[in-house]
């Protein structure tokens, strides 16, 4: 079992010199800028992005293969040894007392022992075997990037994810986990750095533990997640532009906007960065007095060359550079507009009733915001007091510019890119009481420890233990995974009992990257948002078509016709099961001619004329004026009356039936809205089911907690499914 | 869809005054055994009960009136003047189900059986349940 070992460790550390070579290369253009540590961070932190940069490019011509990634890796390491880029020139630091030295140093390693371990074990994070890993193993599978339409997370920016790729090429799992966690390594020791490099290295050290020892730090870089990788970035950015402030080395501009850039390429919240470094550079500059125009045109078009290949690459992929964000503006069936507003809404809250919750959550409890950092942060009001130096103000402004995209996600992992300039800030006003700030310290260390956890955490999101037989493979991934999470078995259930080709329809994320089954969950898409509604038409009160309403009015000859949406019913969307256009009492047959449109959500008008009682158009936004369903009927047909059948849940929508006229264009028909009830005589499951198989989804998997589980359970006839699989409580069916 | 009182699964139909079964075919109940059922169609169903009325505790409570219940609307009131096994069936008007979610059908017992032994209170044994054509 031992065995599985080497090959995680030689994917990360592969993945890591790899990247740091290329760092090193390029910062052979940067001599007698940085100190001898800065050199070796900014190599790696620069050589990352390099790095991610050539696998997207190798993505995309499908040539992310094992043999191409050692190429490039083994070309880079030894052009960077044969060019003696690995030997790194600059000053040194003053050196520091020897006792300081050995105590940060004592500290630092005790807990990167404790999360390399974390890292190092079976991966089983919850976004990380989602879709942090579930699309890298999309991509490894395809040598590339497939066309992922039906997740869009998928569609979010995968800097981080692509040197992932390259590791897991070798290491799988584990192998990416390390590579984030080489980012847990390098943030501390940058914010380190750059406390030496300002004259306040014990505020540096002291700033570095109090980030990286925090527990949602250390959880979320010992696995494979992107946040401590985003606040790496965001730190060297504020690093670099910091030198260049005090250097106006105009080189040091091209490495503000790659960091700023690949901030964005991390995370879509890292796009601060960006208007951070152009703007703090074009500050500077206007009150220097000195050209503005032309050093932040160098760092916007930097950053905006890491960024613009994955807008490129979401426009054609799906439609939206920004996807699955601003889909008003950029519609598309892939993303339906109320899936991200709902999502966004209950990300701004999740379950708080009030943000004053917060401060305790996000230090002491944690479990609302998944994760916590520490006692020691109830203390950050106070690293205000730093607006007295100008090393405090810097890094306060830099909080504050990092910290502006909180709130669209108040988890506490979106605060870690502004955690390291909060801890800074805080080091810096506790410096000149040496002894009081080495005691935050010592008490943040202390409760920091897993020994500390449960006294006052229990139940965050933090490492509590690690098992380091399971890290050492001792015992097998199977093994522990099977043993100790709930998702990985379910996944290898789906590798078993599902033949490969096939979809599996879920309700809610699974680990997508322990099996090689195409999953289609829910919430992660339009089309699979549909199918979800398929399945709720057919069992729910609201969803079924119960509802008809019908507009009568003395026959005329209409060429186009439509029904619209006359009033603006906020969180209820308008849906149409079938709309029907009648003559003396008898519907007009639907003929090849007609022709059908609607606004918005185009793509599925036709869902509105397919004689399925369980698929529906709908707006999939708040229902408004102007929104509307039409047939062109392609030549003049006599309309006495037509007829929507819909669902109680858009029984507030407010209807008209209008015709296009030559003379007045659009012209409402004066005929009332008549609604009524029309139950339901014949279950529609067996339907739901029959349109789940013409989409070619064969396998649903349900978990008992979710909506709907006890029916599928009870009901199984009634569906047409066959319940072939079970772990623990969550079953796989075959629709028959 | 006819529930039978042994079947595995149950438990899930049962909302309320259904007592678990011990090695029996059929369970005891209280005033007002509760079940859920789902209706796959609405029309010319009827409901449909297997039960019977305890001999040593009708000798006790003497007759009984049942009411029979579906979604609420009382579909039949009953006085049974003897113990012994017992069958209701009776058509179900379709306005009062759905075929989209689960219909309830409830039996009323006036009157309770008090054990003499323990004191525990029982209405009638229930063998089947449902609602078919």
């Amino acid at each position: 079992m031992i065995r599985a070992l080497p090959p995680i460790l030689f994917g990360a550390l592969f993945t890591v010199a790899a990247a740091w070579a290329m760092g090193a290369i390029l910062l052979r253009g940067f001599a007698g800028i940085f100190y001898k540590w800065e050199a070796r961070l900014f190599a790696f932190i620069a050589g990352s992005a390099c790095l991610s940069a050539v696998v997207f490019l190798l993505c995309i011509f499908k040539f992310a293969r094992p043999g191409v990634f050692l190429a490039i890796g083994l070309a880079s390491i030894g052009y960077a040894l044969f060019s003696k880029a690995d030997r790194v020139h600059g000053k040194n630091f003053t050196p520091l007392p020897t006792l300081g030295r050995w105590l940060f140093a004592a500290v630092f390693a005790a807990f990167s022992v404790y999360y390399l371990l974390n890292a190092m074990s079976p991966e089983q994070s919850p976004d990380g075997v989602s879709y942090h890993l579930g699309v890298v193993a999309q991509y490894y599978r395809a040598r590339g990037f497939p066309l992922i339409t039906n997740n869009y997370y998928a569609s979010l920016t995968q800097g981080i994810e692509l040197l992932f790729l390259f590791a897991f090429e070798y290491g799988k799992h584990s192998a990416a986990a390390m590579v984030h966690f080489s980012f847990w390594i390098a943030l501390p020791l940058m914010i380190f750095s750059y406390g030496r490099r300002v004259g306040h290295p014990l505020a540096g050290a002291a700033a570095a533990l109090f980030t990286a020892l925090s527990p949602v730090v250390g959880m979320d870089g010992s696995v494979a997640y992107v946040d401590v990788a985003l606040a790496a970035y965001a730190f060297a950015l504020f690093y670099v532009l910091q030198i260049w402030d005090q250097t106006r080395d105009r080189r040091l501009l091209i490495l503000a906007g790659l960091f700023a850039g690949f901030a964005y390429e991390v995370k879509y919240t890292g796009g601060v960065a960006a208007l951070y470094a152009v703007g703090f550079v074009a500050w500077k500059q206007f009150r220097a007095k000195k050209p503005v125009l032309r050093p932040a045109l160098i760092v916007a078009l930097t950053a905006f060359a890491c960024m613009a290949p994955w807008m490129v690459k979401n426009a054609i992929e799906v439609a939206n550079p920004v996807s699955p964000f601003a889909s008003r503006w950029f519609p598309s069936p892939y993303v339906h507009t109320s899936q991200i507003e709902d999502w966004s809404r209950y990300l701004r809250k999740y379950d708080f009733t009030s943000y004053r919750e917060l401060p305790i959550e996000l230090t002491v409890t944690g479990i609302k915001t998944s994760g916590y950092f520490g006692p020691l942060f109830l203390l950050a009001p106070l690293a205000l007091l730093a607006l007295r130096s100008r090393e405090g103000r810097q890094v306060l402004l830099a909080a504050a510019i990092f910290g502006a995209t909180y709130f669209t996600n108040i988890g506490a992992r979106f605060l870690i890119p502004v955690i390291p300039f909060i801890a800074l800030a805080l080091a810096l006003v506790f410096e000149r009481w040496k002894w009081l700030l080495l005691l935050l310290v010592a008490g943040h260390v202390a409760a920091s420890t897993p020994f500390a956890f449960n006294r006052y955490a229990s139940g965050a999101w933090a490492v509590w233990t690690v098992s380091p037989r399971a890290a050492l493979r001792l015992e097998s991934q199977d093994a522990y995974l099977t043993r100790t999470s709930s998702t990985y078995p379910v996944a290898r259930m789906l590798d078993r009992l599902v033949p490969a080709g096939q979809k599996v329809f879920t309700f809610g994320p699974i680990a997508a990257a322990y099996t090689s089954r195409e999953i289609l969950v829910g919430w992660f898409s339009g089309p699979s948002e549909i199918l979800q509604d398929i399945l709720w038409s057919a069992m729910g009160n609201d969803q079924a078509p119960q509802r008809v309403v019908k507009f009568h009015f003395p026959e005329r000859l209409i060429r186009r016709l439509r029904v619209v949406e006359t009033a603006r019913t906020p969180d209820q969307i308008w849906s149409v099961s079938e709309l029907r256009v009648l003559a003396e009492g008898k519907e007009i047959p639907r003929a090849p001619e007609w022709r059908l449109s609607a606004h918005p959500n185009p793509w599925d008008v036709q869902l509105a004329f397919d004689n399925s009682p369980v698929t529906r158009w709908r707006t999939w936004q708040d229902a408004g004026p102007g929104m509307y369903i039409q047939i062109d009927f392609g030549r003049l047909q006599a309309v006495d009356s037509v007829t929507i059948e819909t669902s109680n849940d858009a029984d507030k929508s407010s209807l008209a039936v209008e015709e296009l006229t030559n003379e007045a264009g659009w012209n409402r028909i004066n005929a009332p809205a008549e609604p009524s009830e029309s139950p339901i005589r014949a279950s529609l499951r067996r339907a739901a089911a029959e349109e789940f198989k013409a989409r070619g989804v064969r396998y649903l998997l349900i978990e008992d907690g979710a909506w709907g589980a006890k029916d599928f359970r009870l009901y199984s006839n009634a569906w047409g499914i066959r319940c072939i699989g079970q772990w623990r409580d969550s079953r796989l069916y075959y629709i028959e | 869809m006819l529930l039978e009182m042994d079947q595995p699964d149950l438990a899930p139909h049962i909302v309320k005054d259904i007592h678990e079964r011990y090695q029996t075919p059929w369970r005891w109940t209280d005033s007002e055994p509760t079940l859920n059922v789902l209706a796959v169609v609405i029309d010319n169903l009827k409901l449909s009960l297997e039960f019977a009325i305890y001999d040593q505790g009708f000798a006790q409570t003497g007759p009984l009136d049942l009411e029979f219940v579906v979604n609420g609307h009382t579909l039949d009131k009953v006085r049974y003047d003897t113990p012994g096994l017992k069958h209701f069936d009776k058509p179900v008007p379709p306005g009062w189900l759905s075929a989209v979610v689960e219909s309830t059908i409830a039996i009323k017992v006036d009157k309770l059986y008090v054990a003499p032994a323990d004191g525990a209170k029982f209405g009638i044994i229930l063998a089947k349940a449902g609602l078919v054509r």
